[in-house]
């Protein structure tokens, strides 16, 4: 008998399937982030830019410090927060797409961001030993996962004891949405 | 997810001092601007949503906590 309970894999097929299917986006997110951030990245960074919410200013980075980014697609937070750590500091982007890490690879060699790395890795299944990061950001993924507190608790075990988490995300109110919504699969992508 | 759940969810997995920073209203319109929703969603969205609450489907948090250890 199946002990995945949540159909885990089945929503992170659903998750991945979308992503992929994706040919030329268009900037769906850009509307979130202010023209100075924009100038800053490459184009390609806002093209693939899917999250939503702006969440690097609100991490408050501080010069020096170690940042992961959950799930962070074609790596637009990851270079913004490169900026505000600086040279000392090191951001690392973390997908579970081989795709999408390939194109923030790109991305970050084409922003010459050499304080960055992309890993490609489960985000509730953290790669990285206990207390590494100083900060966890996260935009638009972790209601992606099937497991969601497990992607909590993995941030919490990777931050550093008093690390900070900052995560922009989706929430809904059932009520509002009817049922034919709430359980059409592309809704879980999304 | 909804808010109460996912503040729920950060606290008992151990973060500490979570604050909401930013609500933002996510209507059907700005929705299906993203490519992650497929069109008979979004077109399902417009025949079952009313109008009246399609200025708000979702809200996107901005959500900061510290790490309780």
């Amino acid at each position: 008998m199946s002990r995945d309970l949540l159909y885990s894999d089945q929503v992170e097929e659903l998750v991945f399937c979308a992503y992929r299917d994706i040919a030329e986006p268009d900037g769906s997110a850009t509307w979130l982030y202010t023209d100075e951030q924009l100038a800053a990245v490459p184009q390609r960074a806002r093209q693939w830019a899917l999250g939503v919410g702006n969440p690097v200013p609100h991490a408050k980075l501080q010069a020096g410090e170690r940042v992961l980014d959950l799930g962070c697609g074609a790596g637009i937070d990851v270079l913004l927060a490169a900026r505000d750590v600086g040279p000392e500091g090191r951001v690392t982007g973390l997908d579970g797409l081989p795709e999408m890490v390939e194109r923030a690879r790109d991305v970050a060699a084409e922003a010459g961001a050499d304080t960055v790395d992309i890993v490609e890795g489960r985000i509730d299944d953290i790669p990285f030993p206990d207390d590494m990061f100083d900060v966890v950001i996260s935009n638009g993924a972790i209601n992606l996962a099937a497991r969601k507190s497990r992607v909590l608790a993995e941030g919490a075990r990777v931050l550093k004891p008093g690390g900070r988490l900052c995560v922009a995300d989706l929430t809904i109110v059932e009520e509002d949405l009817p049922v034919e919504v709430l359980t059409h699969p592309s809704a879980w992508a999304g | 997810m909804t808010e109460r759940v996912f503040v729920k969810k950060l606290d008992r997995v151990g973060f500490d001092d979570i604050q909401i920073l930013e609500r933002l209203p996510f209507t059907l319109e700005r929705t299906a601007e993203y490519p992650l929703f497929t069109r008979d969603l979004i077109a399902l969205m417009r025949e079952l949503i009313p109008v009246d609450k399609q200025h708000q489907i979702a809200t996107s948090l901005i959500v900061t906590a510290v790490n309780r250890r």
